[in-house]
């Protein structure tokens, strides 16, 4: 399938077709990391076709759900990672099945899977295997240590490639002392960084697929994209020794603190002098703030009784106030929002961060769309996640695969 | 293990020596970036094969090369900042003082020649100088450019500057992170290098955008935003379910167990030899989906008496009872070193791991399996062993060929090479103050 878009675009401000408009996506991939690449795949405009087992993809069964009791249509987690996809079962534990995924990987560009090694070779998918015989194929895994490596087929969760990766460590060295338990993130988000290393990888595959004319294996890691997150201070803790934990973050220390407004909490983050300038003129100026020729001190050379008036100050107040202050005066803050405030936010709404997808079955909702707007290139119309199996019969139809529907069911495929 | 140091004519002579080629060799960026998101944005690229020419001064010194926010200020020299040179691998440095005019003419002349351009500055800051977007496409229409704001070019909250813990704030991961009774958690470095890696990928589908169609674009990325992507589920609770998630800690909504516990150790006491520079302390990870994990948790352990307690028969009631099992679990793991541990619950089906940071992520033999740590050595440091890039691309390989650059290391490469400027043009431009 070519990605060439058969339009000329001469106008200077028209815009173009959508990101990877023609570009035909398969998906074998299930939960987080391998979905969510293929979904900002689909949301850029290419034409995702879901491979799942009859039972659907795990995700599926979930919670939590939209409705009361468990429905394969409604699971949160489901919802939030296939969106713009096209779903087809195929049962392949049947041979039959197999050959259709076959089928379809030989016409994809690219190839999402989140399978270990045994498992492809099981389907035929060995990765060597279709390099050679697709040359033009992206291969794209995300598995959660990798195609090679001796962990490669060892049974993990969310929660211990969290740890596996340093990704918890780090996420405790942020609370100012590293003897305490290590600490998962919330919201799912170390499962999101698999995800985003591999679509990452696939766009730089296909650029690559552009300028020399063949495509190739890409193997993410989850856990080593989680832990390049880290590779900062992961660095300086192997090659230096440290670095400290951070320093205590009373009254929003320079380097950052945590304060707690009167409806919630707020981070303030002033490293350099004028951003520290600008929050000592958020507070009206305080006398402790300057020495005795009226210059500001140092954030630093202040001890506890600053940090206790920043505290006092920021407590009378509501984040938002606090917040406006301090963004008024060049010094860097944010409240703590939760996602609802996030989605009810002026600058959110302005800039159509969410966008309202229908959905049959589970009510329409508001879903964060890329976090980058490209001036140049229509944005693609996004559908929600589909329903199991609702495009096996188009894609089983003649133009993709030589089985009609009436035969792959007759062979027990779908 | 591959090494990378420089020689003694500067590091651009290790740039360009990538065994293979990348996707994006032969691609030249200019690179606006400073702290941490935009410059690990730009590495990436720089990884996948492009020169990277980062714009610095001395008179707007990269704050990276002087202090952080979890280390504070640092004490040694502009050239030996181990932050800088983690999100600067694989990068020329070139010094010019923006506000001199002779200084915007090199970026022009770069522009010419570019396939892109990456910036974080604030909104404006880059037009105020001449050389936002609307600029540089004077001079080459096809160029490419993103530029990452702490909430985006547009909207009432355009102006407003942030950094990493602001960003997961405002989009929402800091209220879900956490002990569920505790305060949520400011978060750190890691959401600056998640929202560089989202204005990597905007530039990587602009560059593939254009050569499917030459046209070049602007792209507008929010880095808070770039962390709300990362939560997209989280939004679906607030109109699906009603409600806004919560602090989950290292739980579940639905397993137990499901948490890290201490351990004696991280490894056994023979590993500790003189020159094993991990952790002595401890903690393991350990997730049961289903009543067959959990049975083979109880037998590993010695907890056999576990399974037939009715407290923990079934997962609904293990996870109404996970505190009384936590203890239970804890007294075991206590008296055990986390990464035998956790080896031995996984050849027994159970997902388990070590939790890790710093030398036992270098000394674990996955790590190794899959190539290793890569050593660079910066100049004026010494030799340091840095994570290599998160993808292997089995073609087009991501490579970390040279340390990060001295500021203004490549000021003449950049100058005579890549743009032909004789020297008498280069003496003028320093005398007039442009290469400050």
């Amino acid at each position: 399938m070519s990605t060439r878009s058969a339009e000329p675009f001469d106008a200077d401000d028209e815009l173009g077709p959508p990101l990877l408009d023609g570009l035909l996506v398969v998906e074998l991939a299930e939960e987080i990391a391998g979905p969510f690449a293929a979904r900002l795949l689909a949301d850029a405009g290419a034409v995702a076709i879901k491979v799942e087992p009859p039972q659907g993809d795990v995700s599926r069964r979930m919670a939590p759900f939209a409705e009361p009791s468990p429905h394969r249509e409604t699971s949160t987690s489901w919802l939030a990672y296939n969106t713009s996809k096209r779903s087809v079962i195929l049962d392949l534990d049947t041979a039959s099945g197999r050959r259709v995924l076959q089928q379809l990987v030989a016409q994809a560009d690219v190839f999402v899977t989140d399978r270990t090694p045994v498992r492809l070779a099981e389907l035929d998918l060995n990765p060597d295997d279709l390099r050679e015989r697709y040359p033009r194929l992206i291969i794209a895994a995300v598995t959660p240590f990798g195609l090679i490596g001796g962990a490669a087929e060892w049974p993990s969760t969310a929660l211990t490639r969290a740890h596996a990766s340093g990704s918890a460590a780090g996420v405790r060295r942020n609370l100012g002392a590293d003897t305490g338990a290590p600490l998962m993130a919330g919201a799912k988000v170390h499962e999101a960084d698999g995800g985003m290393a591999l679509a990452l990888a696939v766009w730089s595959a296909l650029i690559a697929r552009e300028r020399f004319g063949h495509g190739q294996i890409v193997d993410v890691a989850s856990t080593e994209a989680m832990m390049n997150m880290d590779r900062v201070d992961i660095s300086i803790a192997h090659n230096d020794g440290g670095p400290p934990a951070r320093p205590p973050t009373k009254g929003g220390s320079a380097f950052g603190g945590r304060l707690e407004c009167s409806d919630g909490h707020l981070i303030a983050v002033t490293p350099q002098s004028h951003q520290w300038a600008g929050l000592i003129k958020s507070m009206g100026e305080p006398e402790w703030a300057f020495d005795a020729e009226g210059n500001l001190i140092d954030r630093l050379q202040l001890g506890e009784e600053a940090g206790d008036a920043i505290e006092q100050w920021a407590g009378a107040r509501t984040r938002d106030e606090v917040f406006r202050a301090l963004q008024e005066n060049s010094a860097p803050a944010g409240p703590v929002l939760r996602p609802s405030e996030v989605m009810d936010s002026e600058q959110m709404r302005v800039r159509d961060f969410f966008d309202r997808l229908d959905h049959p079955v589970a009510n329409s909702a508001r879903y964060p769309q890329f976090a980058a707007r490209w001036n140049g290139a229509q944005r693609p119309m996004r559908a929600a996640a589909p329903l199991l199996g609702s495009s096996t019969a188009d894609v089983m139809s003649p133009h993709l695969s030589p089985w009609s529907p009436a035969q792959a069911r007759r062979a027990g495929v779908i | 293990m591959t090494t990378t140091t420089n020689g003694s004519n500067g590091h651009h002579g290790l740039l360009g020596a990538a065994d293979r080629l990348g996707p994006l060799s032969g691609k030249r960026i200019i690179d606006f970036t400073w702290a941490w998101a935009g410059p690990y944005g730009a590495m990436q690229l720089a990884l996948l094969g492009a020169e990277l020419v980062k714009i610095e001064s001395a008179t707007r010194i990269d704050h990276s090369r002087q202090r952080s926010l979890a280390m504070g200020s640092f004490k040694g020299g502009v050239n030996q900042a181990p932050m800088f040179n983690e999100v600067n691998l694989n990068k020329y440095s070139i010094q010019l003082n923006l506000k001199m005019e002779g200084a915007k003419q090199v970026i022009r002349d770069l522009a010419r020649n570019a396939d892109g351009a990456i910036d974080n500055f604030r909104p404006g800051i880059l037009e105020k100088l001449g050389l936002g977007y609307d600029d540089l496409r004077e001079f080459n229409p096809e160029i490419v450019m993103v530029s990452a704001s702490a909430l985006g070019a547009t909207g009432p909250e355009r102006n407003y500057t942030g950094y990493a813990p602001t960003f997961a704030a405002l989009s929402g991961l800091s209220y879900l992170s956490g002990e569920p009774q505790e305060p949520p958690v400011m978060m750190g470095g890691s959401i600056d290098l998640r929202a560089g890696t989202t204005a990597a990928m905007a530039m990587l589908a602009g560059f593939h955008y254009h050569a499917r169609t030459g046209r070049g674009q602007f792209i507008d990325a929010s880095s808070s935003e770039a962390i709300g992507m990362h939560i997209a589920e989280e939004f679906l609770h607030v109109d699906l379910l009603g409600r806004d998630g919560e602090r989950l800690g290292n739980g579940h909504r639905a397993y137990a167990p499901h948490d890290v516990f201490r351990c004696a150790s991280m490894r056994r006491p023979e590993a500790y030899t003189d020159d094993h520079k991990g952790a002595r302390s401890g903690w393991i990870a350990i997730a049961c989906r289903s009543d067959e994990e959990w049975a083979s948790l109880c037998e590993c352990s010695g907890l056999d008496h576990l399974k037939e307690d009715p407290r923990f028969r079934t997962g609904l009631k293990r996870w109404k009872h996970r505190a009384e099992l936590k203890p239970m679990i804890e007294a075991w793991t206590s008296e055990q070193s986390a990464v035998e541990t956790a080896e031995a619950l996984r050849a027994a089906g159970v997902p388990a791991a070590a939790s890790v940071w710093g030398s036992d992520i270098h000394h674990s033999e996955n790590f190794r399996e899959r190539g290793g740590a890569v050593s660079v050595r910066p100049p004026e440091t010494h030799l340091r062993q840095v994570l290599p890039p998160p993808w292997k691309l089995s073609e087009t390989p991501a490579e970390i060929v040279s340390p990060a650059p001295r500021l203004g290391e490549d000021t003449d490469y950049v100058l005579s090479r890549m743009l032909g400027y004789d020297q008498e043009r280069i003496d003028t431009l320093a005398r007039e103050g442009a290469l400050e």
